[in-house]
């Protein structure tokens, strides 16, 4: 190699601390003493700069830079720009603002006696804190990180993390018609508190949050450290129970009015309804849950969003009935919309979106058999083939996940695979299907599937998880350990700093390990230990490399 | 842990917006808060500029007067650090412009420089000082990138936001910058 075209690589290699033998830049760099030279005084450079000094200021040569600063601030008025106007037009309006002016102040004095008080007006004020009781404190997580103790004027802003001493009682009032209750021993932090995204995080205890409706577009979530509850209007209960290590957090939910999504930190979620309770403990919902794959949620919106608003601009009744489900209001939503399908002049597209949304009402609301009748129905009608594609794919979504008919499930995510072929829902029926297959047991058409995926999509989000499925399939339940670990090593080259390398490090020893190759099994399981010294493998890696190092392997 | 910082990101964020729309509606005191989170990143990107001097404190006030006159034109759109580097290189540049010349060796502030026998140290700090004289005389528009990707830790990504211009055109800047960097350096060494 050229030294010329190693100094090209040249800033890439002095930001690595090593490097591969077989790699000929970085042997050009081990081998060229001018180019390593280069390669060493770059190193030292960088290295250099990374911590530059820079002369530290006392806290009261600050504060005299801010009060300097403050002096020298032009007044408010003058940081408004006027616009370039002619010298008539900036008489016609200067005399424009002279008689609005006189104007206003005669409609002030007119109406001063009907003024609310200071008082009221500041009880107008959102968010603020309306009831104490017993000792609440607050801490800036942000800024000092110091807790002070709360006082009924004492803001509520971004980064405030609130806790309630024993049998203390705190509540905020976040606008006029939402508030939340926080109860004694509890902690919340104050997320996001804006007009249009209000977002808590319980950390332990319980909070009881009632919330008006919601126009569309507003965020109200209470999080926890392993779920997160989201509402459209209503009045809920959360709480938080820790009793060791994460997998042992309980957040139970308890819906008293509306709808509240619940959705754990993995993003699996269900709908709980009023008069209704929910548990999540660790990862997994402890009342049956209806599965819900968010992205590809996010998927359909990024696709039909703009079909459906556009549709909604052509069809008043539409466009109110997508704002009530936005709000939450599902079953006056289904009844406007039984107006529109009722209507035999409203054009197919307004038709379909219709019926489209009367299917998420229904399944929204407890109806999953309905939801699937009208999926169906749109399936198989004279729909545009987005509709009738996506209506194919959430009835075998439906299937598996409300009705939990696996078999029937397999059999629509398979129609779906034959009849669109390059559908915008293939790689998520792919690996739905290969999921099915593998839950039934069935793991030769399970890899098959699995395997089509990766070949056919390489570039799916879904590839990572395929390949880890593949891995464990063929060394769980078809004990073909050589295929295994060729997955395994696939999964160690193209996601190496993903979720599931932990898993198929501490996966891949034990593959070895069941081969009998245990000086290779214990250097997997030392790789593993030396990534995740206290992952959760950690005790049994540790026993099998002592295990081994007992019975004089190495 | 990423989700954690990426939260508390999403947080400082959106508390800084809050400050300057308070700020923005008269309150003083939310824009001293503005001050007080940020001044060290002010203080130190103008610093990586002018040097210690008197100057340095002058540029710090006027980037904050002027981030107050500026505020009816911040848009949320970008983050508030990115255009608070912006106003605070724009200012720096100024400062230079008006000084005519690049920062003097004797201009670095003796005080905080390590006065320790170790060699190694007194070795690094020696390398840090021909850094800053280096930079001093290097071309605005690579020193800029050079300071805020080497010394900052900004990536090229915010770099392309802060001062507008391409990602192609950063990576340019910052490849002919360290090479510009690493053979005065060379240059200077060989002589001693």
């Amino acid at each position: 190699m050229k030294c010329s075209e190693a100094m090209r690589h040249l800033h890439a290699y002095a930001m690595r601390s090593g490097g591969n033998p077989d790699d000929p830049v970085y042997r050009h760099f081990q081998e060229c003493s001018s180019c390593g030279s280069e390669l060493a005084l770059q190193r030292e450079i960088l290295d250099a700069m990374k911590d530059m000094p820079v002369p530290v200021k006392s806290d009261a040569q600050w504060q005299e830079l801010n009060r300097v600063i403050l002096s020298k601030l032009p007044p408010a008025s003058k940081t408004v720009r006027f616009p370039t106007l002619r010298p008539a037009i900036k008489w016609a309006v200067a005399a424009l603002f002279v008689l609005s002016v006189i104007s206003f102040n005669l409609i002030i004095s007119s109406h001063r006696q009907s003024q609310p008080s200071v008082s009221a007006i500041e009880s107008e004020v959102f968010p603020r804190i309306s009831h104490i009781e017993g000792n609440v404190f607050s801490e800036d997580t942000l800024m000092s990180g110091k807790e002070i103790t709360v006082e009924k004027h004492s803001p509520i802003l971004s980064g405030h993390m609130f806790r309630t001493g024993e049998n203390s009682v705190l509540n905020m009032q976040l606008d006029k018609t939402s508030s939340l209750q926080l109860s004694g021993n509890s902690r919340l932090e104050i997320v996001q508190c804006v007009e249009n995204s209000q977002i808590f995080k319980l950390e332990n205890g319980k909070v009881k949050a009632e919330v008006g409706k919601r126009e569309a577009g507003r965020v109200f979530r209470v999080e926890t450290p392993n779920a997160a509850c989201e509402v459209v209007g209503t009045r809920f209960c959360v709480s938080v129970e820790r009793s060791g290590g994460s997998e042992a957090i309980k957040t139970v939910l308890s819906v008293e009015e509306g709808l509240v999504r619940f959705k754990t930190r993995s993003g699996k979620e269900m709908f709980v309804e009023a008069g209704k309770s929910a548990e999540v403990i660790g990862e997994q919902f402890s009342a049956p849950e209806k599965k819900c794959d968010t992205r590809q949620i996010n998927r359909k919106k990024d696709s039909s969003e703009k079909i459906d608003k556009d549709s909604a601009a052509e069809d008043p009744r539409l466009a109110s009935a997508l704002r009530l489900i936005e709000s939450g209001e599902f079953g006056q939503a289904l009844d406007e919309l039984q107006r529109i399908l009722s209507d035999t002049s409203v054009p197919s597209k307004v038709r379909a979106i219709a019926l489209k949304k009367a299917a998420l009402c229904f399944k929204i609301t407890g109806k999953p058999e309905r939801s699937l009748e009208v999926l169906r129905t749109i399936a198989e009608g004279p729909f545009s083939r987005h509709e009738k594609e996506s209506a194919l794919f959430e009835s075998a979504n439906l299937l598996s996940t409300s009705f939990r008919k696996y078999d029937e499930a397999i059999k629509g995510f398979r129609a779906y695979i034959k009849r669109y072929p390059d559908g915008i829902w293939i790689e998520e029926a792919s690996f739905a299907l290969a999921e099915l297959l593998h839950l039934q047991k069935d793991f030769e058409n399970a890899a098959d599937v699995y395997k089509k995926l990766i070949s056919d999509y390489p570039g799916s989000s879904r590839v990572k998880d395929a390949l880890y499925s593949l891995a464990r399939i063929y060394s769980r339940d078809m004990k073909d350990c050589d295929r295994a670990l060729g997955y395994f090593g696939r999964i160690e080259k193209d996601f190496p700093e993903s979720d599931i390398i932990e898993d198929a490090l501490f996966w891949k020893g034990d593959c070895l390990f069941n081969q009998g190759r245990a000086s290779q099994a214990i250097a997997q399981y030392n790789r593993y230990l030396e990534k995740y010294p206290d992952g959760k493998w950690a005790a049994e890696a540790k026993a099998r490399v002592s295990v081994s190092e007992v019975s004089g392997v190495q | 842990m990423n989700i954690q910082s990426s939260e508390s990101k999403q947080i400082s964020v959106e508390r800084d917006r809050q400050l300057v729309e308070q700020a923005l509606g008269g309150d003083q005191h939310s824009f001293s808060q503005l001050f007080f989170n940020h001044k060290e990143m002010v203080h130190r990107v103008i610093y990586r500029f002018l040097g210690a001097c008197e100057e340095a404190d002058d540029a710090v006030q006027q980037t904050f007067v002027e981030l107050f006159k500026s505020l009816s034109n911040y848009e949320g759109k970008s983050k508030f650090t990115t255009w608070l580097y912006r106003i605070a290189i724009n200012v720096s540049i100024q400062f230079l412009r008006k000084r005519h010349s690049g920062i003097k060796a004797d201009r670095l502030d003796p005080d905080f420089l390590p006065d320790s026998g170790n060699n190694e140290l007194v070795e690094k700090e020696e390398l840090r000082k021909q850094i800053s004289i280096a930079l001093s005389s290097m071309e605005i528009r690579k020193r800029v990138v050079v300071i805020l990707h080497d010394i900052e830790g900004r990536t090229m990504e915010e770099i392309s936001e802060i001062i507008k211009v391409p990602l192609g055109t950063v990576k340019s800047r910052l490849f002919h910058g360290r090479d510009e960097l690493r053979k005065k350096l060379k240059k200077v060494m060989n002589q001693v």
